[in-house]
């Protein structure tokens, strides 16, 4: 209990990083319940195309008459889902990665991090652009190919925090008494390892939500769903006579990678204190 | 002839509107013309596949046998100098020019048309043997005479000679291996042509840019007069768009632009958006259903699917009306052919519910009775926006589908050698008489892996494939007419193919090109007379 209240309080200290998760709140929000309460089919040809906002719809409609506000909050699901997701594996696989190469060193060592430079050296958007485009686009293939890219620079992140504990005196303690390798890697040296892996994994959100976007705006996204990246794709044909169906979902993804910026700073301030100074 | 063609410019100007300055000014030798048009072509040859993509590059390259002139296509002397039918129209003679020679500088002679018609057209094309299936002999007597000996007369034979149907191609280039082992569409010359015509091809930088150059050695004197033709390979809608407003591409042919685009840039004064020229195309879209499975092979599934789609709709929205809808496999426009009885087809949604039900497809989990994979074309955003119309229409009625976007390669593969897919969108082109452009995807025989634009539906109807033989054989007449509304019923109650939308060909260009449109068929022309100033 107390270890959050601490956490709150010093998170709370950056106004910035409050709002942030203020306003991730709200889309997580809409996300949730949007097209519960607006339960229109964002594939829909609903109206006139090209209808401005705030006239017949609340956002207008697409190039193909289809509601814009329909799309925004499916595409909230989508490219939180996909972020969220594609984060939560990478940070799983990069932390194994990380933890059995920093706590074994040697020739553990050098195999598992020899991989993660294999995936470093490859530009990141390049290599998920291909692994979609061979493994034809769908939720999963998106989702499999982001974590894919993300995953090398948590490894390294987690193998430093690992080797800077290996042979600290509590491991060595646990050692001594006999301790099984898992149960110190999981139990005794992970809590401690995981605050800068958390700052990392809640920016890598952002980038995620970001790649994802595009990747849809390439056409390379499930074409059975919607996203926000689709929908300025879908509007890129138009830009020149209705910018706002493009701007829409581009400020979506604007304020929301924002916002999980902001929470990621404010988290580095409540989980390494130590480094503000 | 000289007048004539000076008589096509000047009504190309007409029409063309603010180009009247062009009856002024005299051609202008040199100059390079860009267009652009998407996707790439896969080969440059109309043998390999008649995709538009070839067919617009490979008729600057090759030639056929004949030329047309005017919108209602009047044949004029081209390759062959004069030619002569007999009063049974089971002889056709052909003179060829002697003075002809191939890009790479060997002679051009009777053999080469008989192999392009024997082996090739009749082969390959997949009009071919619509065109030629009656010819039973081709006779060289010498080196520049070419004789047709037919079992039965094919009123529309004469059509059959433009370059992007039934195109000349050199004998030599192919060697006798190639020929006997059927891998004439994998020989080199279908990625490095040597034609007859005005330009040859200079550079292919795959992705980027095909540059076609000025063939010195021309049989035409003088022509053609642009330097260079240039396609450039623009893959997004808008920029292909602002490439042609800012005057970096100088044409944008057959709707090669998004519809919102077209409709802005036709307002701008240094640019003319035109429909003429395509009077010879007759382009018709429909869904293609692949009808060897269950629950497509069922006639009421395919007339359900025809009645959850609102086709006005999908013109008005997604084509921003450019076409209307298609009331049978002829279109509208065709006055010799179309059956003007037929009704547009029924929006009614309700009655494809009763209709599936009926069909032993009742709703089941999720509400959904049973689950299709669409492919659609891969020409622009408008048919992946028509894609994502349909599979929301079908849902409507319990049909659950799920869009796959493939390349044109992959696309073509799949639709036609491999025969794997549920249905996709396509278009062809009716041309001037449905033996040439209706029957080829409907007729049996037709069934050809491989041939693109045939008949991959499968479908197979003895009876229609009767009227078909019939209708051939027959001149234009009452009695003709009757048999085609037969075929045109039969279509419509069957539904081989989901009928949508008479596409309406627009052609935007530069006003400093001139000459572009010179008959039904303009930019599947060689383009040998078009100037830039």
């Amino acid at each position: 209990m107390r270890g959050l209240a601490t956490f709150w309080f010093r998170f709370r200290r950056n106004r910035a990083a409050v709002v942030g998760a203020a306003v991730l709140f709200v889309v997580v929000l809409a996300a949730i319940f949007g097209p519960w309460f607006y339960p229109v089919d964002p594939f829909d040809m609903v109206g006139r195309p090209y209808t401005v906002p705030l006239d017949q719809f609340p956002l207008g409609t697409d190039v193909a008459g289809r509601d814009i506000l329909a799309g925004i909050l499916h595409g909230a699901r989508i490219s939180l889902l996909i972020g969220l997701l594609a984060s939560l594996a990478a940070t799983i696989v990069g932390v194994t990665f990380g933890a059995i190469a920093g706590y074994y060193g040697g020739r553990i060592d050098d195999l598992l991090m020899r991989t993660t430079e294999f995936f470093l050296t490859i530009p990141s958007f390049v290599l998920a652009v291909v692994l979609v485009a061979i493994f034809q686009p769908s939720v999963t293939t998106v989702t499999v190919a982001i974590a894919v890219v993300s995953w090398p620079s948590v490894a390294r992140l987690a193998r430093g925090e690992f080797i800077a504990h290996r042979d600290r005196e509590y491991v060595q303690g646990c050692r001594a008494i006999g301790m099984p390798d898992w149960e110190i890697i999981l139990l005794q040296i992970m809590p401690n390892a995981l605050p800068p892996v958390i700052v990392v994994a809640s920016l890598m959100v952002a980038t995620a939500i970001l790649t994802e976007s595009g990747l849809s705006f390439l056409g390379l996204s499930d074409p059975n769903l919607v996203s926000w990246g689709y929908m300025i794709g879908v509007a890129r044909t138009a830009l020149r006579t209705a910018w706002w169906m493009a701007a829409i979902p581009g400020l979506m993804i604007v304020i929301t990678v924002l916002a999980i910026n902001l929470i990621g700073e404010g988290l580095n301030d409540a989980l390494n204190p130590k480094l503000r100074k | 002839m000289t007048s004539a063609r000076f008589l096509g410019l000047a009504m190309a100007a007409l029409l063309a509107g603010t180009a009247v300055t062009a009856l002024a000014d005299e051609p202008r030798r040199g100059g390079t013309l860009t267009y652009t048009y998407h996707p790439e072509p896969t080969a440059l040859s109309t043998v390999a596949t008649t995709a538009v993509p070839t067919a617009l590059i490979s008729t600057k390259i090759y030639e056929g046998l004949i030329e047309y002139e005017g919108a209602a296509m009047t044949p004029v002397p081209g390759l062959a100098e004069s030619w002569e039918i007999s009063d049974d129209q089971l002889t056709y003679t052909f003179k060829l020019r002697p003075d002809v020679v191939w890009h790479d500088g060997e002679p051009f002679t009777s053999e080469d048309v008989k192999f392009s018609i024997d082996v090739i057209a009749k082969g390959y094309h997949s009009r071919g043997r619509t065109y030629f299936g009656n010819v039973e002999e081709i006779e060289t007597p010498d080196e520049h005479t070419v004789i047709l000996h037919l079992s039965a007369p094919v009123p529309y034979l004469i059509r059959a000679f433009q370059a992007g149907e039934t195109p000349l191609l050199p004998r030599h280039a192919f060697s006798d291996e190639e020929i006997a082992e059927e891998r004439v569409r994998q020989a080199e010359i279908m990625q490095a042509p040597i034609g007859t015509g005005p330009f040859k091809l200079q550079e292919w930088n795959r992705g980027s840019y095909i540059i076609l150059e000025r063939n010195e050695d021309y049989w035409k004197e003088g022509k053609p007069y642009l330097d260079q033709v240039i396609l450039r390979v623009i893959p997004d809608g808008a920029a292909r768009a602002i490439a042609v407003e800012r005057g970096e591409v100088d044409l944008a042919p057959m709707t090669a632009l998004p519809p919102p685009e077209m409709q802005r840039l036709g307002g701008l004064p240094h640019l003319v958006s035109s429909q003429e020229g395509s009077e010879g195309l007759g382009p018709i879209m429909w869904l293609e259903v692949n009808l060897r499975e269950a629950p497509l092979s069922d006639k009421r599934v395919r007339q359900a699917i025809s009645m959850a789609i609102d086709r006005e709709r999908l013109v008005d929205v997604i084509w921003y009306g450019n076409g209307q809808p298609a009331r049978g496999p002829v279109v509208s426009g065709n006055p010799n052919h179309f059956d003007a009885s037929l009704e547009p087809f029924p929006y009614d949604p309700e009655a494809a519910e009763a209709l599936l039900d009926e069909a032993g497809y009742p709703r089941g989990d999720n509400d959904v009775r049973f689950t299709l994979t669409q492919n659609f074309l891969p020409y622009g955003e408008e048919w992946v926006r028509q894609a994502e119309y349909i599979r929301q229409q079908l849902r409507g009625i319990g049909i659950e589908v799920t869009n796959q976007s493939l390349d044109m390669g992959g696309w073509l593969q799949r639709i036609y050698t491999d025969w794997d897919y549920d249905f996709t969108s396509n278009f062809t082109h009716n041309y001037s008489d449905p033996t040439i452009g209706v029957q080829r995807a409907f007729i049996s025989t037709n069934i050809r892996q491989g041939a693109s634009f045939s008949n991959s539906m499968n479908y197979a109807n003895p009876h229609l494939d009767d009227l078909f033989h019939q209708a051939a054989a027959m001149p234009d007449g009452p009695e003709r007419k009757a048999i085609w509304d037969e075929v045109q019923q039969i279509l419509r109650e069957d539904l081989p193919v989901i009928f949508l939308i008479e596409i309406g060909y627009t052609h935007i260009w530069n006003e400093r090109v001139h000459g572009l449109i010179t008959n039904g068929i303009s930019m599947y022309s060689n383009w040998d007379s078009v100037w830039v100033e």
